[in-house]
């Protein structure tokens, strides 16, 4: 899979760089608006990840050029500005998602991957660990083949750890996936540990936690088995 | 003594002077005209005199004109020789009444005491009567008389009396009328300092845009309107940079803050296992610190970008809803906290308003009420309507603030105790934030509190915002 990421800033895209190459996706970087359009010109990519915020030209008017081109790789807007319009303006150009900074590692990864499953050939909108199945589109969750009842904070947790699947996803990243902004989340650890709990207990995965585990001190995390 | 009492006594002040002044010129220049009457009439009675004396002696006429002047107007002649001190006439009150002799050519003012029984002149109790003099000398027959003629001044006497009455009276009614108009005037000049004093102590940061009506004209008032706006222009100005400044730092704040968070974020879900026991202790802290300082950033861009609306989107919306989904999400925060939420609303709290904002600022009032309980603590949510306002209160047990410490809690960055408040991790906007989402919806929120039992915050909104305006702006 090849990204690419354009951003002016250096070090968040050096940042960035390395935390998908360790993910194991190629990466290209454009620190602006002209070089970015270059380089999707010459390569196709799967992805493009876009800060709006850059001198000369930003990211909305890229965005319009890569459509107006009929480019339609998949586009994920950062934003430093938690603005609403920002956001429609985006989203209206054609951007695939929106994300605000600052971003957890884990919502950063989460989103990409479900973006570039969207767009892959891959159709069916599964993810999946053991027998446990979760269908992004439907949003049914299924055990063995039978059905199990998640209430929407549930179901986003599960979602989220399974988009992220075989990392550790730290606490607080898959509260505030969960809750969003509006919710001071700091400090706020058992809460996040009743609702894995619950989650658990429905999913039967109850006696030490075989497919969500805990890690200490950090968060949770699902593995494929070995 | 207030400027406005002032300048009408200045000015009436002023006013009585004049008018005073004016009087008195009034009252010579009306007294000198009876006197030059009287006078005349002497000079015509001692020339009439001497006609009598010259028709006496030729025979001509007796004297019943004398008679008939005594009656009304009794002169007083004498007339004489003065080559043989003789006297050649006199008329009845002269033979009564003593005078002094006055010189020929001149005039003058005698008071006599005559008794009432004897001749009524229409004196007064005293007895005294006033003379005018006067004497002349006239040749007649080829020999030279003086004639000296008076006539008393009872009915001039009145008449001064009267005069003066009349100026005093007038002077009195028109320093009356002075004083009110005046006092009405002072009012409509100092008009303008009125409007002034309003706007001074009404203004405040969240008016600052207010300014003073001023007029056409080019007087000390219009300039002094036009000096007090280019003062608030340039305080409006600072102000507005300010919290543009504060704005545009936390915004700037935010690309680092990702890349650090994102490198910490990194370190923390792969290589942590393989940490030292002290590495990791110490990374974790780092996160923590990251994750406040973004908190921080949020709180301040959001309280900022607040102070900068000056109007909402408001739409009509059920208030209910919104803080029952709210306290959803809170008991299980509550309950991993132990601590018990009752929540106790009408069926239905229609208002209008913006739900995004006021979802946010409810919600930093359950995170306080829970985070600031105590163990085995309770928060209690209550709301009631009205035909124009709801409440909502919202009262939770523990440590509760301080009554000198009220006022602040909605200040920017208070916070009760520093050590609680990092345990608790909040940004110390919350409730600033909350105020000022309050505050655009045109409604109050207060906060009462006993020291070491509970807390209470009472949130009025009005249910309608049609024809307000926020009244707050810049």
């Amino acid at each position: 899979m090849r990204i690419l990421i354009v951003d002016d800033e250096q070090s968040l895209l050096k940042q960035l760089k390395q935390i998908f190459e360790s993910q194991r996706y190629s990466i290209d970087t454009a620190s602006d608006g002209e070089d970015a359009l270059d380089k999707l010109f010459e390569t196709p990519f799967d992805l493009i990840i876009l800060d709006i915020m850059m001198p000369r030209m930003d990211g909305l008017t890229v965005l319009e050029h890569i459509r107006n081109s009929e480019i339609d790789t998949p586009v994920l807007m950062l934003t430093a500005k938690g603005d609403a319009k920002d956001k429609v303006k985006g989203l209206d150009l054609g951007a695939d998602d929106y994300l605000a900074k600052p971003f957890s590692l884990d919502e950063l990864l989460a989103r990409v991957r479900a973006l570039l499953r969207r767009s892959s050939s891959q159709s069916e909108p599964m993810l999946q660990v053991q027998d446990l199945k979760l269908n992004t589109v439907s949003r049914e969750v299924t055990k063995g083949g039978r059905t199990i009842e998640l209430t929407p904070r549930e179901f986003s947790i599960l979602e989220f750890l399974l988009y992220n699947k075989n990392r550790v996803v730290s606490r607080f990243s898959l509260a505030e996936h969960v809750w969003g902004d509006d919710f001071d989340l700091f400090n706020m650890s058992n809460f996040m540990d009743v609702h894995i709990k619950n989650l658990r207990h429905k999913i039967g995965d109850t006696g030490g936690g075989t497919i969500i585990q805990t890690v200490r001190g950090i968060g949770y995390t699902i593995k494929d088995l070995a | 003594m207030t400027v406005k009492t002032r300048i009408a006594l200045f000015v009436a002040g002023a006013g009585f002077i004049a008018s005073l002044l004016f009087s008195i010129v009034v009252f010579y220049e009306l007294i000198e005209q009876p006197f030059d009457l009287l006078d005349t009439e002497l000079e015509e009675e001692a020339y009439r005199s001497i006609k009598k004396i010259e028709m006496k002696e030729t025979g001509s006429e007796s004297m019943t004109l004398s008679k008939a002047n005594y009656r009304t107007y009794p002169y007083w002649v004498r007339i004489y020789e003065p080559k043989f001190n003789r006297i050649v006439y006199q008329s009845n009150l002269a033979k009564l009444a003593h005078l002094p002799i006055v010189k020929p050519g001149s005039s003058a003012i005698a008071s006599i005491i005559i008794p009432r029984e004897k001749i009524n002149l229409g004196q007064d109790r005293s007895q005294e009567v006033t003379f005018r003099l006067r004497t002349f000398l006239i040749p007649s027959e080829g020999r030279e008389l003086t004639v000296q003629v008076g006539h008393p001044m009872i009915k001039l006497k009145e008449e001064i009396q009267e005069l003066i009455l009349g100026l005093v009276v007038g002077l009195v009614f028109s320093s009356l009328a002075l004083i009110v108009i005046s006092y009405f005037i002072a009012g409509r000049i100092l008009k303008p300092i009125g409007s002034m004093k309003d706007l001074s102590r009404n203004i405040s940061e969240k008016n600052l845009d207010q300014r003073l009506p001023v007029g056409n004209g080019h007087d000390e008032f219009n300039e002094l309107a036009r000096t007090i706006n280019t003062m608030l222009d340039r305080l409006q100005y600072s102000f507005i940079r300010q919290r543009d400044f504060l704005f545009d730092t936390s915004h700037e704040l935010k690309t680092p803050l990702t890349t650090m968070r994102l490198a910490i974020d990194e370190i923390c879900t792969t290589d942590m296992e393989t940490f030292p026991s002290f590495s990791k202790e110490t990374l974790l802290r780092l996160n923590d610190q990251v994750l406040r300082m973004e908190r921080l950033v949020k709180d301040l861009l959001n309280l900022s970008s607040l102070e900068m609306l000056n109007s909402i989107e408001a739409q009509q919306f059920d208030l209910t809803g919104l803080l029952l989904s709210l306290e959803a999400d809170y008991r299980l925060f509550a309950n991993a906290q132990n601590v018990q939420m009752d929540i106790k609303l009408p069926r239905q709290l229609i208002l209008q308003g913006e739900i995004e904002k006021l979802n946010r600022a409810f919600s930093n009032l359950f995170d306080n009420a829970i985070k600031y309980n105590m163990k085995g603590g309770r928060v209690e949510v209550a709301g009631e309507q009205s035909d124009s306002d709801l409440t909502v209160t919202i009262a939770n047990t523990g440590p509760g603030i301080a009554e000198a410490e009220i006022d602040k809690v909605f200040d920017q960055f208070y916070r009760v105790e520093q050590s609680r408040s990092i345990q608790h991790g909040g940004s110390g906007l919350g409730l600033a934030i909350a105020k000022r989402i309050i505050e655009l919806h045109r409604g109050k929120i207060q906060l009462e509190s006993e020291p070491g039992v509970w807390t209470k915050v009472t949130v009025s909104l009005p249910r309608s915002l049609e024809n307000v305006h926020t009244g707050l702006s810049t």
